[in-house]
């Protein structure tokens, strides 16, 4: 049962994944990906991680995604006509997958070379691998809590970065139309 | 199910990422590639966790979650702001540092 709905979900994944590759609308690559994050959620759940699944479909699924669907939709951008020499680039596409399947099948389907059966739980229990959030939660906050804090920092870094780009274009725009008008850009002063 | 079935799956998945991210030529289906193939990397750390029966896998996989949240927030906004700029998203179009 669990082998079949693993194949099931593998085939999902990289059938998604491949058209988010192929296809030429950023809608529809997007839409493919979110089938994609699914594929690979279900697959985390066979692995017995069903916080991490859900909070892949949560973060990934549900705010990325959706971001990337809002950006390709604000921005639209035309898709262009095929352009000379696409066959050439598509079939060096093919060839270079081709080799990086070759080379995942070298190294991880001969067997002998990953150990096929699970090794003996942790020494120390509370970092043994277990499906319970708790589990997830301990070493979060004691073995990994400074990486958490480093975590928390980054978010606000990304989020202050962001923040100042939008409002450097906004200044920026602000000192065009002062330009333009020749005068005060506050527009409560009356001045021309 | 081995640990090998999901290496193999996480290996391919991250095969047609890289693909994407080397063939494609629009900026966001190139940026949506690169996602795909930290997912990727995040199977193979929790099979990897699973297997051996540690938790540090999975707790790192937050991480790797963590750092794609922010780097994405980061990236879409540089691509807006470059796409207001110059109204193109085709890297193609994008080989010059002026203007």
């Amino acid at each position: 049962m669990a082998d079949t709905l693993f194949y099931l979900f593998a085939a999902l994944t990289l059938a998604s994944a491949l058209l988010v590759v192929v296809n030429r609308k950023p809608v529809n690559c997007v839409v493919a990906m979110i089938v994609t994050i699914v594929g690979v959620a279900a697959n985390l759940f066979l692995l017995d991680a069903p916080f991490l699944a859900t909070l892949l479909i949560m973060i990934y699924a549900g705010a990325v995604i959706v971001l990337f669907l809002f950006v390709v939709m604000l921005i639209d951008p035309d898709v262009p006509a095929l352009k000379r020499g696409w066959a050439g680039a598509a079939l060096g596409g093919a060839v270079f997958f081709a080799l990086c399947a070759a080379g995942t099948f070298w190294l991880f389907g001969w067997s002998g070379s990953v150990p096929a059966e699970a090794l003996p739980a942790a020494e120390v229990p509370a970092l043994a691998y277990s499906d319970s959030p708790t589990a997830f939660g301990w070493p979060l906050f004691t073995k990994y809590a400074v990486l958490v804090e480093a975590a928390a920092l980054l978010l606000l870094a990304a989020m202050v970065s962001v923040f100042m780009l939008h409002a450097h274009r906004r200044r920026g725009n602000a000192e065009q139309k002062k330009e333009k008008d020749g005068g005060c850009c506050c527009g409560c002063c009356g001045q021309k | 199910m081995t640990l090998s079935h999901f290496l193999i799956l996480a290996g391919l998945l991250f095969g047609v990422g890289l693909t994407g991210a080397v063939a494609r030529r629009n900026i966001l289906v190139v940026y949506m590639s690169l996602e795909m193939m930290l997912a990727a990397a995040m199977l193979a750390l929790v099979a990897f966790s699973k297997f051996c029966g540690l938790m540090d896998g999975a707790v790192f996989c937050f991480f790797v979650l963590t750092i794609a949240a922010a780097e994405v927030a980061v990236g879409l906004a540089l691509i807006v702001a470059l796409f207001r700029r110059l109204k193109t998203v085709e890297l193609d179009d994008l080989q010059s540092l002026k203007n």
